[in-house]
């Protein structure tokens, strides 16, 4: 009989041998470990990214605003802007200085990105894992559930403090090497707070994603703390403007520590403490919830089916469509929503510009050639820069789900039939092209009926929406091109750096003086001004071209390469 | 001509090697195994045969036509059951094999009814609710519900219950009694033993052998039990030809025996024999033989090429 010596297994009852302490804090020694080791690439991207979002931020202050009489305009525009334009942007705090000007301009777009990360992180980290089965085998160790759960957030907040640590550096070395002026200068501790003013927020959102995943599964808690979120922004953003939302403001955390902005000298521990045992009771849920509830097993929301002739049983077109429709439907109707609150505050908009013809005029400088006191010049302002990322998000979604098809394995099935690589890809590409088109129809009715309610002809800005169809085909395309080319694994990440890059190169290629050529490689630069009938031929060719040449070169690497796994 | 053809076949990805110079030819109406341990490369070479994967090196002929070329043609005519697969969640059973239906076109509405009765599959039910086993169930359905003339099927039973098993072996004799041809891989040697004419085994992306089940058998050692009267000493066995691993135990030898039995016959018969058997070995004990692990192990491994 073979003993302990022969197999190299310890004797019975003997306890094995402790992991090293380094590789239960960094590494696959521990649950927090391992969930730590997993977070490096998107702590990495969303440090980053917003790390260079302070200094970019801090060099076009430094740029646009470099001179005192410069700022003394800035800070008289933002205390003078009506309440609908200052939903737009954040609180409105000493945005003469560097740290205020940054909070103002970006704060809202740090939490924000954040906290969408944060939703990702949580809704995945143990309803996808048990959706996928490999969380049984963790399970299956010694480890409590609770432990397990606790162990991922813990991991979580940590890649959080990374993150955060990463903006309190790059807002404290902008204070220092980019200010120019008294109260430029950002202190180690008021970096600190900005830094915690993010993180908790962002967790926010992730909280609530954690407290539902157990219940609802991975892509129901995401979406609901997505919409939790960009609801509450909106809420928030424009409660002066619309009196139903000024009743719900108070429900969001974008309330609660709105007074903390400590890059401007304003503190409001208490309300972000508020905010954090929010956070925390919502993660009890969440592991009570997780150690309570058989794994894996979700209540699935009682949301209506899609039609049977809507499934797309008769081929790979209408079959990659029926797949892609609930998620165009979620985004469309998110974007109408949207797109209703700001056709709604557009009435609001002209009736102060009316009343103060000197602010209009002052506007009018500040946004040559759009008339803002107009339903169709205030959407077109305010919503189609936004619009146009969203867009391109939703696009980026729609991409992953198609690309999920190859990796996933659905592809090889359908390709062991007489059907080609080549023509999967192209009808794919049109199912795509169709349910982007499906995303912006909501939104083109909502738009039509805002714009109705505020005694304007709705036909122009409803046909301008189809802007965003424009560049969701033009994002799909790249997204196809790439799956061809270079595989599905890359695809999605590519569209998703391509909006935001293209969108950040658009917005801050002015201030900071890049040369023409730069800003001319963004293609949101040549969208024109549809909403108020002004379209670009160049931009409409490029985001045809995309398009279309995107689905021929994404066919023919899809011809020419193995097929994933 | 043969339905499968491949000829020097070799594929790598990158550094890492999937199969290797491999030669093979199945004919019509063969139930083919293609046989060998987890990471040989089995499913490399199914994905070349349907052109999922392209090959580095040599080429592969189904029907005649290229791989890849003809892989349009080909695919009407096989039907595939992957080894890993997913489907869409969201869709019923029923509406998944609908929906391959349409793709391929000239499905029999009363054959696929009676396919999805003979798996006693419920249709109606969403495919991410299945068990492992339904799902491939539905696998199996797709892949047999426009009678196809070739069948490629990466690990059939994985995850059926006996009971399915033996209606899906009962499918495939009556498949293969219709001249129709079927290739299918497995580490499960039981099962090949069971439905194949031939197999290939296939190691570290070569392969080593091809034979009829029968002739693999007989390459390995069949374990020989004699039970004397009295004490019979080893060493008047030991020498015989084909005889090995000579032991005794408490009333009697026993020895492994490759090749003709008449000797270790012949030499029992000068004993008191009170009882003499011979177990044959299965295709497991060949597999094993051949990758060294097993009764009979003929040196373990092969030069790599195969013998014919």
């Amino acid at each position: 009989m073979s003993g302990p010596a022969d197999t190299g297994w310890p004797a019975v009852g003997r306890p094995h041998r402790e992991t090293a302490t380094t590789a239960r804090r960094w590494s696959l020694g521990s649950i927090a470990g391992k969930t730590m080791r997993d977070s490096r690439p998107g702590m990495l991207g969303i440090g980053g990214l917003l790390a260079a979002m302070v200094l970019v931020g801090g060099w076009t202050m430094l740029n646009t605003y470099g001179t005192p009489e410069a700022r003394a305009e800035l800070a008289a525009m933002s205390t003078d802007l009506p309440p609908v334009m200052r939903g737009l942007y954040g609180n409105p705090v000493r945005v003469d200085t560097l740290g205020g000007f940054l909070s103002w301009h970006y704060g809202a777009y740090f939490a924000l990105l954040g906290g969408l990360w944060s939703i990702l992180s949580l809704s995945s980290t143990l309803a996808g894992e048990a959706h996928s089965g490999s969380l049984d085998l963790v399970l299956a160790t010694q480890l409590g559930r609770r432990t397990i759960a606790a162990q991922k957030v813990v991991a979580h907040v940590a890649a959080l403090g990374v993150v955060g640590l990463a903006v309190a550096l790059a807002a404290w070395a902008a204070g220092a090497l980019l200010g120019r002026y008294d109260g430029d200068a950002i202190s180690p501790a008021a970096a600190a707070g900005f830094a915690a003013g993010i993180l908790i927020r962002s967790l926010a959102a992730g909280s609530v994603a954690f407290a539902l995943a157990p219940i609802v599964g991975r892509g129901a808690s995401a979406g609901i703390a997505g919409a939790v979120m960009f609801g509450g922004y909106v809420t928030y953003s424009y409660r002066t403007v619309v009196d139903a939302l000024d009743a719900l403001a108070w429900l969001t955390w974008f309330s609660w520590a709105a007074g903390h902005v400590p890059l401007a000298g304003s503190w409001d521990w208490p309300a972000l403490g508020l905010t954090a045992v929010a956070c925390a009771t919502l993660i009890v849920v969440g592991v009570e919830a997780f150690a309570r509830r058989d794994v894996g097993v979700t209540v699935a929301l009682p949301l209506p089916g899609l039609p049977r002739a809507l499934k797309g049983l008769r081929g790979p077109l209408g079959r990659t469509l029926g797949d892609l429709l609930p998620m165009s439907i979620a985004w469309g109707v998110g974007l109408g929503l949207y797109g209703i609150v700001m056709s709604g505050a557009s009435g609001a908009m002209a009736e102060i510009l009316d009343e103060s013809p000197g602010l209009k005029a002052a506007i009018s400088g500040y946004i040559p050639g759009m008339d803002l006191s107009t339903a169709a010049g205030f959407l077109q302002f305010a919503f189609v820069d936004l619009g146009l990322v969203v867009i391109g998000l939703a696009a980026a979604s729609l991409v992953a789900s198609r690309c999920g098809d190859e990796t996933a394995g659905r592809l090889e099935l359908q390709l062991a039939t007489p059907l080609t690589r080549a023509r999967w890809a192209l009808a794919s590409s049109a199912a795509m092209g169709l349910a982007a088109a499906v995303i912006t129809l909501p939104l083109a009715g909502s738009v039509a009926i805002g714009v109705v309610s505020v005694g304007e002809d709705p036909t122009g800005p409803a046909i301008g929406t189809g802007v965003l169809a424009l560049y969701a085909w033009a994002m799909t395309g790249i997204g196809v091109a790439v799956a061809g080319v270079a595989g599905p694994r890359r695809a999605t990440s590519v569209v998703v750096v391509t909006t935001v890059l293209t969108s950040l190169v658009d917005l801050l290629a002015p201030g900071l003086g890049l040369p023409d050529w730069v800003e001319q490689l963004a293609l949101t630069h040549h969208m024109g001004q549809p909403i108020l009938g002004t379209w670009d031929a160049t931009g409409i060719a490029a985001c045809l071209g995309l398009a279309i040449g995107g689905a021929l070169v994404g066919a023919w690497g899809m011809s020419r390469r193995d097929v994933a796994r | 001509m043969p339905v499968i053809e491949a000829v020097g076949l070799t594929k790598l990805y990158g550094h890492h090697r999937g199969v290797t110079d491999v030669d093979l030819a199945v004919e019509a109406g063969e139930v083919f195994g293609f046989l060998g341990p987890n990471g040989a490369g089995k499913t490399t070479m199914i994905r070349l045969l349907l052109d999922l994967v392209r090959a580095t090196r040599g080429r592969a002929l189904v029907f005649g036509l290229d791989s890849r070329k003809g892989a349009p043609e080909i695919h009407r005519r096989t039907g595939y059951l992957p080894g890993e697969f997913a489907l869409f969640d969201r869709l019923t059973g029923g509406e998944t094999i609908e929906y391959f239906g349409n793709l391929r076109g000239g499905v029999e509405p009363a054959w696929q009814r009676d396919l999805v009765d003979r798996f006693d599959l419920d249709p109606s039910r969403r495919y991410g609710e299945y068990s492992k086993g339904n799902k491939q169930k539905v696998g199996l359905v797709i892949a047999l519900q426009h009678r196809p003339d070739l069948l490629v099927l990466d690990e059939p039973t994985a995850g059926l219950d006996p009971l399915v098993q033996q209606t899906f072996f009962d499918l495939l004799r009556s498949f293969a009694g219709q001249g129709r041809t079927a290739f299918l891989s497995s580490h499960i040697l039981s099962e090949a033993d069971k439905a194949c004419d031939r197999v290939a085994l296939i190691r570290d992306g070569r392969i080593v052998r091809t034979d009829r089940v029968e002739a693999l058998r007989d390459l390995t050692a069949h374990e020989v039990e004699v039970r004397f009267a009295g004490p019979v000493p080893p060493g008047a066995f030991a020498a015989l030809p084909g005889v090995s691993d000579v032991r005794a135990f408490d009333g009697g030898l026993r020895m492994h025996v490759t090749g003709p039995m008449g000797a270790v016959v012949r030499a029992a018969a000068d004993f008191d024999v009170i009882d003499f058997s011979s177990r044959e070995p299965g295709l497991e004990e060949a597999f094993l033989a051949q990758y060294g692990h097993g009764i009979g192990a003929p040196g373990g491994a092969s030069d790599g090429r195969d013998p014919q």
